[in-house]
């Protein structure tokens, strides 16, 4: 991507479109519009490309909807092999429901994984899986680990393969929410953040552009080692407590999108994981306590 | 005390066995299940294909699913088995915990009834 101007882009975007590589899958994207072509120059700036006549996992086009609502409201389509899974949301969203519907998209298909509602990192060859209900402050906990020097594979779904039972990577922007952006701004200075969009389904996000080093190896699988359900609350102090296997595996049914799928499969899959992991809750509110906690 | 958690699909269904005639009864495991199980401490979470839902049942839950997968047993032998799990616990307690599991496991659709053992 690198190697492409912001006007190569926009052209590509615009015209056959551009093949990104996210980990184990491959993404045709097309989009005439700007807030789609600024969000993927900005944030999938060290995301390799793949070859333009690759096959592809998923073809996803994002558009305005018809002439009139290019001009009067302008809105946005998500379009995933001619389907249109989703209402039209406001056009300043545009970036965002690609990054939305992709995760729909996977979700719904990638079924040689189970797949948790969780962010996953990796530290020292140690998989961590972080599940938790969205303003459990998991994605929050996930930038500041990144900004830390741990290894992102993903904010928002933890791919557990079915066959070797290891955590491969999905590596994209880190989705943050509200009061998040600025914590993790204040958190760390470099971290690039990429436009603030307000007013959504999940009130104002902003994407975090992932690590170089977290790109550079996202084809690296890892074996899980922790599961920590985390939630952040305000003015409390760092505090594990663990939790039994038999408990965690239930609540990662609970957050696995695609179990009713999976059967007999997926329940083997995440009992794996969850017998190879320590398995805790963690309620923190400053993130160098708990970052510091996890290290140890 | 929690004997069980379920996910995914819950099952509407209740079984019926009528309490005053459960000590005369015999209780099996419901065949064809395709039950996956795992046991960490005690604790059982178990997986029913056909039904599709995870289940995660208490020790002394656990422990009955045991002596159940081993063929049909009846209530009293049941309440004994439990009563050796339990130690030295009071023995209305551990009769009412029997009466709770094998409601349980009715409710889950695990066992059924097959009959009097008398």
């Amino acid at each position: 991507m690198s190697s492409l101007s912001p006007a190569e882009v926009s052209h590509r975007l615009a015209g056959y479109g551009l093949n990104l590589t996210i980990g184990r899958f491959d993404i045709a994207l097309t989009s005439r519009l700007p807030h789609v072509n600024r969000g993927i120059v900005h944030l999938y700036a060290d995301f390799p490309l793949s070859p333009d006549n690759a096959l592809v996992d998923f073809r996803i086009d994002i558009a305005a909807p018809s002439l009139l609502r290019r001009w009067f409201r302008p809105q946005v389509n998500f379009n995933f092999d001619g389907v249109r899974p989703f209402k039209p949301l406001p056009i300043n969203q545009a970036f965002a429901m690609f990054e939305w519907g992709l995760n729909w998209v996977i979700a719904n298909h990638a079924h040689q994984f189970a797949i948790v509602h969780a962010a996953s990192v990796e530290k020292n060859g140690r998989g961590y899986i972080f599940p938790g209900a969205p303003g459990s402050g998991k994605s929050t906990l996930c930038a500041a680990l990144v900004c830390r020097g741990w290894r992102l594979l993903s904010d928002e779904m933890a791919l557990i393969s079915l066959t070797d039972g290891l955590i491969w990577p999905i590596v994209r922007p880190i989705s943050l929410k509200n009061a998040s952006i600025e914590i993790i701004r204040k958190f760390e200075a470099g971290a690039v953040l990429g436009d603030i969009v307000t007013d959504t389904a999940k009130g104002n996000i902003a994407h975090m552009r992932p690590p170089k080093a977290s790109v550079i190896s996202f084809r690296v699988p890892v074996a899980p080692f922790a599961v920590v359900f985390p939630t952040y609350r305000a003015g409390a102090k760092t505090e594990y407590v663990e939790i039994s296997k038999g408990q965690t595996l239930m609540r990662l049914a609970e957050n696995c999108f695609n179990y009713p799928v999976l059967g007999a499969a997926g329940f083997n899959c995440l009992a794996n994981a969850v017998e190879q992991s320590r398995c805790h809750t963690a309620i923190y509110s400053e993130l160098d306590d708990v970052i510091a906690s996890l290290e140890q | 005390m929690i004997v069980h958690q379920s996910a995914g699909k819950l099952r509407l269904i209740e079984t019926f066995i009528p309490l005053k005639n459960r000590i005369l009864q015999n209780f099996s495991l419901i065949p064809n299940l395709e039950i996956v199980k795992r046991t960490w401490d005690g604790e059982c979470a178990v997986y029913l294909g056909k039904s599709r839902e995870t289940h995660l049942l208490s020790a002394p839950c656990a422990y009955l699913l045991g002596i159940l997968d081993q063929g049909p047993v009846p209530f009293e032998v049941l309440k004994d088995r439990l009563q050796s799990f339990a130690g030295d616990a009071n023995a209305q307690d551990v009769s009412d915990l029997a009466h709770e599991i094998v409601s349980t496991l009715a409710k889950i659709g695990v066992i059924e009834v097959l009959g009097d053992a008398s």
